[in-house]
């Protein structure tokens, strides 16, 4: 195959590019693999994806029962349905993982801060990827959870409105609002997600991998990317699999009752757990501070607060400068640990 | 006797009825039936067994790769001119 395409192709330059590619050996190494792992999961919700697509109905009145159908009676359509679910879960939970482990070992230094941007904009694509995905299943709680997510958009000044008017397809979550979804979910976030990895991925070739200020000079041998780093990934890959196939198969996602836009939401519905913290933090606000609009206050708090995690390169001057930043590493275990609890009382409240 | 056939029957009826109504709520999710679901577990032991059987393939080639490469390092190192 290889001498097939030498003889058509100079692949010299790869060749020598793969060569050089090395991956430094220090004791925070294994956090390398979580963007890894990441990335395997997103292509493995592609593949999903498009299986489940070729049987989903995107119309209100047919989607929750085209679920049904996709589960009950294809062959194999509840295990697809399942992977897909447990996939997600997992995508997201370690492009979490990678985010904060980038933060913390304060890998978003100069000269990689497009790389962190590119990033984090993958995170924020990833969680409205798994909101518009929740709201396909068209039951009561999905309805629910996106009411009230998207009714909270409209806290934000100025655009707020505008922004829950589009997204929603009208005032209220509807019909429209399916279709908008199933052509985020399908079309426009996979088309700018595919955008922003080709971006992120040519910059972590063109940086290399970041070593942690603490481990600068202490570093072992660096280990090869071909094929030793690329021969340990596939090992992670293989048990990521192995554990999303086994919480598919002995864990599979409920489906509720097909949703009612008229009907009231359901006691006690709680939106997807990594939408529980902003959850949470809604709900320590009381309606009315000071004559202002809690919701407001809270939500404005919260686009601040991600703001800053967004800018934080811009702002922590000395990882810039290759010293030692304690306040941010602070700051950083701060955000996780916030995350961390929000989630963990959000989710037995 | 009678009585007796004509009350199992209405009980048998009664949970054959409550059974439709809990399955008309809760939507099946995974096969029902236990030769399907004993046959989903088998393929589940047999799929980690492929993916053990990947993972120390893997490793056993990977410790090779790093013991050749260590060798190589070394027979570089030897042959490499002193300065006197």
């Amino acid at each position: 195959m290889m001498k097939w395409l030498e003889e058509r192709y100079d692949l010299s330059d790869l060749k020598e590019f793969a060569k050089k590619k090395h991956v430094p050996a220090h004791k925070h190494e294994l956090w390398y693999y979580t963007g890894g792992v990441a990335l395997f999961l997103i292509a493995f919700q592609f593949v999903t994806g498009m299986i489940l697509a070729l049987y989903y109905v995107p119309y209100f009145e047919q989607a929750h029962k085209s679920i049904i159908e996709i589960v009950t009676k294809l062959n194999m359509g509840w295990f697809f349905r399942s992977v897909h679910h447990w996939g997600a879960q997992l995508a997201i939970g370690f492009l979490f993982a990678h985010l904060f482990a980038t933060l913390l070992l304060k890998a978003y230094r100069k000269p990689r801060e497009l790389l962190w941007f590119s990033g984090f904009i993958l995170m924020g694509i990833s969680i409205f990827f798994g909101l518009s995905g929740y709201f396909l299943l068209w039951d009561e709680r999905a309805f629910a959870a996106v009411r009230v997510a998207t009714g909270g958009l409209s806290a934000i000044p100025l655009i707020g409105d505008t922004i829950k008017a589009f997204l929603r397809g009208g005032i209220d979550v509807t019909g429209e609002t399916l279709v908008r979804f199933y052509a985020f979910h399908v079309c426009v976030l996979p088309m700018a997600t595919l955008l922003l990895l080709v971006i992120h991925l040519a910059l972590v070739q063109h940086h290399g991998m970041s070593v942690p200020i603490s481990q600068q000079g202490k570093e072992s041998r660096p280990t090869p990317f071909f094929p030793n780093a690329l021969y340990k990934d596939a090992i992670i890959w293989l048990i990521v699999l192995g554990i999303v196939v086994t919480l598919a198969t002995l864990l599979p996602p409920e489906i509720g009752i097909k949703a009612d836009p008229l009907a009231p939401p359901p006691e006690n519905v709680k939106p997807e757990w990594y939408f529980l913290f902003l959850f949470q933090t809604l709900k320590l606000f009381p309606g009315d501070i000071l004559g202002l609009n809690g919701e407001v206050i809270a939500v404005m708090l919260v686009v601040l607060a991600m703001g800053f995690c967004f800018l934080i390169p811009f702002f922590d001057r000395k990882s810039h400068a290759g010293q030692r930043s304690s306040v941010f590493t602070l700051i950083g275990t701060l955000y996780l640990a916030y995350f961390i609890v929000m989630t963990i009382v959000g989710y037995f409240s | 006797m009678k009585l007796i056939l004509s009350s199992i029957a209405f009980l048998l009826s009664c949970m054959s009825y409550g059974i439709a109504l809990c399955a008309e709520t809760k939507i099946e999710v995974f096969p029902p039936t236990a030769y399907d679901q004993a046959t989903v577990y088998l393929n589940l032991g047999f799929f980690w067994a492929g993916i053990i059987g990947l993972v120390i393939l893997l490793k056993l080639k990977l410790r090779e790769l790093e013991r050749t490469q260590k060798m190589e390092r070394e027979e570089a190192e030897k042959s490499a001119p002193l300065l006197e």
